[in-house]
């Protein structure tokens, strides 16, 4: 049972809220979404997570994602009657964090099919040291599917929807008794590389091949686009031409540059380890389209069987991206009466059995529920 | 069901870029489980493996998890799979292998070296031969980087045992300390006491050289201890406002008898301009300057020796003070001189052997002026002589009163209220009897309870704690002393007298509250000057025995002497006895006190005119001290009446008493001066 409220104001969620723990019993959780624009501080929606005397799992995003419509004002509520345990770690910046051992302290046990939900505040700085604790607790066989939360004027701030009211720099993760099937495609190409990451800080790529990784994108960004950079169009351009990170007999990573930083070093969503190689990617929009629905098909072959209901996590980026196309983009992944609900999320989180639970960039992700 | 195949090519590039990026993170750290995860972690992920393991070879228990991922792996099918195809074999294992163990699932076994070997498992098509190859000769490096974790853990392991074993030395010391000085602490105590009564002169002589050989004996473990604390942290150095000149006679004075005895031409030349009072450790000062002329004296059969004193460059409140110990002696050899500033290092062991030492001297001192931020450099010619030069930069101390009052006479301590706490009956009749002769009838106690209780129900000036008794030892007795309700009995200067002389100890009987830290075995001297520091700041005699009182009662000390002859204005054969007839003493004594005198003057002076009568009292106070230490006795009873006078708050006594104070000032002033013309005439 979800309920999709559409004014965006603190009494509307309340009342979603209350429509949906009327309607439905035996609710375990509740799984909120909600838009940036509707400008939730803690103070205003704190009172309300706290008093739903039920776990809460979910984030404030740039826009959601309901059947074939973006909503970029509102919220989303889904009263989730599954057996779900619900996890929040905070302060994962914080450089001293054991955050194996908080996840390790917080899972006791994992039901045998399992989906795991996850959502973590998009502008923390230790997301991949986040994944890596959880894929050394997990291992490989839990679904997960989720992104990261926070709006796009890329300020860090409350953004995470919890029990415990309003987050910042924190995640938030509930696994579940739940069949389903994950799918991950984007559809990027590779359009020149491998190039070596010769000098790394986390996110940011300050050299490529021993030379400042500006110099080295422009080259080749603008001999393939036609268009050259200027002060102002930086993203106009780069949005088109990710990076992507090299996996055995797997998709490439995607990495989204998001700014020139200094003396010439790229600043993406998502780190970048020295010593990896990236390509240059590219992508038009039948082929980020065909992705998107790859990705739909992907979940309902893993599931095996017509979902009940469909999530979506896809990269704000994409909307970006494609623009006006977007709507092509959901009803690819949009399956007749099946619901469909996600978010447009800052970065995608998702192990689709059998993989590294990754950070994805550019990325769409979709996992079908079984009834 | 999976993704689709891969959408990348398997093209060699690919691959070596895959190995590129596994190989990159390996050995970044010496940390085994760190090292071994995160590399653990790339070869995961750039192989798209979800689970992985390094196990070990271990002759005792076999094969055992090094590292595995995720957390729970070793629970997992694949590694009992991986355990039972490695059962019976032992690195190195030949070869990657790929094992069967659940459908589309593959094992794959890869050779870590002769160290291990690596599990991953996978669920995707097969590696490529030529990438399984490939893994292989990384994995070399992986295994080396694995050997280079645990020799760094044997290294750190190693070190944390030299290090313990370093403490137990530097304990054992300690202990060896303790246990040598108590005994000495009797025999140079009970020796020095010995001598001071009627001998037999072959007795006398038997007991002097008792004496000089524990003191002798007593110099060795102090070296022995020094060279110990190098690798402690260093010698402790603590700075103190110190008269540099008093500092260098009495160096002087103790080694003029050595160069007298081999003949040789003693002499000093200190710089008009050297500051009076200086920041510097003088005991510290004093070890190597006293190490620099024996080792001078030692090793000069005729000729000289010198010690000159410079002042270089003043910058801002900063002096520099350069020493030199030169001599006409046998000289370095060149190639000896590198040497000579390392433990137990003796240029000549034939000339050791007569000459005696234990060849620990020089590389104290080194280490005491490196510790001041200096370097002794040597200047040598075998067969002419050596010099030995160091310089100080200390902070020049301008408050006089920084430095405790010059030397009182012993008998003024007699009215001093002392407490000895020592559980040892021979060190408390050593204390006893050294205390005696300064005329201070001690109390003893036996325990720090027996102290505490002691100083909580009477009165005491000062008190002398031993360190380590049975139950509470001095530390806890000094904490109860200072914890106790009534202020001025918990705030009694506690001096700890032991026999613990490591720096941690000083630093400990601080910490408990003690005042001061004095080190057994204590010779009369030392005494005599902690008296004068505890208790002659406060003229604890003087206070009570007026001058005036001293006057009317000649002969009430136990030599029976008058304490000054009341028509002269400063009694100068009394200030001569005092000093044991060191007029070079007295000279700077007298010198002191005229300047003294003239600050005393301008500040009565200005403090009379303004009627600030509290002012008025407290200089008239200090200067009754300061005229009783050089037994001026007409010019202390004036300031006692100045004091009286300006305590009773009449402005017209006090400017009545001090014109009678100035007349008795002048004369005081004239005598000194006079005394030290004739000196500078040599009359």
């Amino acid at each position: 049972m979800f309920d999709i409220e559409r004014s965006g104001t603190v009494e509307g969620l309340a009342g979603s809220i209350d429509r949906v723990l009327a309607n439905c019993t035996g609710v375990q959780a509740l799984l909120i979404m909600s838009c940036a624009d509707n400008g939730f501080t803690p103070d205003k929606v704190d009172p309300i997570l706290t008093n739903a005397g039920l776990p809460i799992l979910g984030g404030v995003f740039p826009a959601l994602i309901h059947a074939a419509e973006r909503l970029e004002r509102g919220s989303i509520v889904w009263g989730i009657t599954s057996q779900i345990d619900v996890t929040v770690i905070e302060n994962i910046s914080a450089p001293e964090g054991d955050l194996e051992a908080a996840i390790d302290a917080a899972i006791t046990t994992v039901p045998e099919k399992a989906l795991q939900l996850i959502f973590v505040d998009g502008f923390a700085r230790r997301i991949g040291a986040l994944i890596n604790a959880m894929h050394d607790v997990l291992g490989v066989g839990v679904l997960t599917i989720g992104g990261g939360a926070g709006s796009l004027d890329f300020v860090q701030r409350p953004c995470l929807l919890t029990q415990q009211g309003m987050l910042e720099d924190a995640a938030v993760f509930g696994t579940m008794s739940r069949t389903a099937g994950v799918g991950v495609s984007h559809g990027w190409q590779q359009v020149r590389g491998p190039f070596r990451v010769t000098e790394s800080q986390q996110n940011t790529i300050v050299t490529l091949d021993w030379r400042p990784a500006f110099e080295v994108y422009r080259e080749v960004v603008e001999a393939h686009s036609g268009k050259q950079f200027t002060e102002e169009n930086f993203f106009d351009i780069a949005k088109a031409y990710p990076f992507g990170l090299a996996r055995l007999d797997s998709e490439r990573i995607i990495r989204d540059p998001v700014m020139i930083g200094d003396e010439g070093a790229l600043v993406c969503v998502g780190e970048v380890p020295e010593g990896e190689h990236v390509d240059i990617m590219n992508g038009d929009e039948p082929s980020l389209l065909a992705a998107a629905a790859k990705a739909r098909a992907i979940a309902v072959q893993q599931l095996g069987a017509d979902p009940e209901l469909t999530l979506f996590m896809d990269c704000i980026s994409r909307v970006l991206f494609l623009g006006d196309s977007f709507s092509v983009e959901l009803e690819s992944v949009r399956s007749g009466d099946v619901p469909t609900l996600g978010a447009c999320t800052i970065g995608e989180l998702a192990n689709h059995g059998g993989e590294f639970l990754e950070f994805y960039n550019k990325t769409a992700v979709v996992a079908a529920l079984a009834p | 069901m999976t993704n689709p195949p891969p959408t990348t090519d398997n093209s060699a590039l690919f691959e070596t870029q895959l190995l590129f990026e596994i190989a990159m993170s390996i050995g970044n750290s010496l940390d085994l489980q760190e090292m071994t995860k995160t590399a653990l972690r790339t070869y995961m992920r750039k192989l798209n493996c979800p689970l992985g393991a390094v196990l070990r070879h271990d002759e005792r228990r076999g094969w055992v998890q090094l590292a595995g991922l995720p957390r729970r792996v070793a629970e997992h099918d694949a590694l009992r799979t991986a355990h039972i195809f490695l059962q019976g074999k032992r690195p190195p294992i030949v070869g990657a292998s790929c094992l069967d163990y659940g459908e589309g699932e593959q094992l794959y076994v890869l050779p870590l070296a002769d160290y291990g070997v690596l599990v991953l498992g996978r669920s995707d098509r097969p590696m490529a031969h030529t990438l399984l190859s490939s893994l292989v000769s990384v994995n070399g490096r992986f295994a080396a980087a694995c050997r280079a974790c645990e020799r760094q853990l044997e290294l750190e392991h190693a070190k944390l045992e030299a290090e313990a074993a370093d403490r137990a030395k530097t304990q054992f010391l300690a202990n060896m300390s303790h246990e040598i000085r108590t005994p000495m602490n009797g025999v140079l105590g009970l020796s020095q006491l010995l001598l001071r009564t009627d001998l037999p002169d072959q007795a006398a002589d038997y007991v002097e050289t008792i004496y000089a050989s524990a003191k002798a004996l007593l110099g060795v473990i102090d070296d022995v201890l020094d060279v110990a604390r190098f690798g402690e942290g260093g010698l402790p150095i603590h700075p103190e406002p110190t008269d540099l000149r008093g500092e260098i006679d009495g160096i002087v004075n103790l080694l003029r008898p050595v160069a007298t005895e081999r003949a040789l031409d003693f002499s000093v030349s200190i710089d008009s301009h050297l500051p009076a009072r200086v920041s510097v450790d003088p005991s510290r000062l004093r070890q190597v300057l006293v190490n620099l002329l024996s080792n001078a004296l030692k090793f000069t059969n005729d000729g000289w020796v010198t010690l000159r004193v410079r002042c270089g460059a003043l910058s801002g409140r900063d002096a520099e003070i350069v020493f030199t110990v030169e001599d006409s002696g046998i000289g370095i050899q060149k190639e000896d001189i590198p040497q000579l500033f390392k433990p137990f290092w003796q240029a000549d062991e034939s000339y050791s052997r007569w000459r005696s030492g234990t060849g620990l001297g020089l590389a104290i001192s080194q280490q005491i002026v490196t510790l001041m931020g200096s370097e002794i450099h040597v200047l040598s010619t075998p067969g002419q002589g050596s010099q030995f030069q160091f310089s100080l930069h200390v902070p020049v101390v301008e408050d006089v009163s920084a430095i405790g009052p010059v030397g009182l006479k012993t008998e003024m301590f007699g009215k001093l209220r002392v407490l000895v706490a020592d559980d040892d009956a021979t060190n408390r009749l050593v204390i006893t009897e050294s205390l005696r002769v300064f005329g201070v009838e001690p109390v003893l106690v036996g325990s720090g309870a027996d102290a505490v209780r002691e100083v909580e129900s009477s009165s005491y000036d000062l008190v002398f704690m031993d360190v380590q008794m049975p139950g509470m030892d001095g530390l806890q007795a000094t904490q109860a002393i200072r914890a106790l309700p009534d202020k001025d009995r918990a705030q009694v200067p506690v001096v700890a007298l032991t026999a613990h002389v490591m720096s941690q100890h000083r630093e400990q009987c601080l910490n408990a509250g003690m005042t001061d830290y004095v080190a057994k075995p204590m010779e009369l001297e030392r005494l005599q000057e902690v008296l004068t520091k505890y208790a002659g700041d406060k003229p604890l005699a003087v206070q009570e025995q007026t001058p005036q009182d001293v006057l009317s009662r000649p002969g009430e000390n136990e030599s029976g002497d008058g304490w000054v002859d009341t028509a002269a204005d400063i009694d100068f054969p009394k200030l001569l006895a005092q000093f044991d007839g060191n007029e070079a003493i007295v000279a700077k004594v007298l010198d002191q006190l005229v300047g003294e005198l003239a600050f005393f003057n301008e500040d009565l002076k200005a403090a009379v005119a303004q009627q600030a009568l509290d002012t008025v009292k407290a200089l008239a106070h200090r200067l009754k001290g300061v005229s009783a230490n050089v037994f001026a006795a007409t010019l202390s009873a004036k300031a006692l009446d100045l004091e009286m006078a300006a305590g009773a708050g009449d402005p017209d006594a006090v400017s009545e008493v001090y014109r009678h104070l100035q007349t008795a000032n002048k004369a005081v002033v004239g005598s000194a001066t006079q005394w030290l013309e004739a000196g500078a005439r040599g009359d």
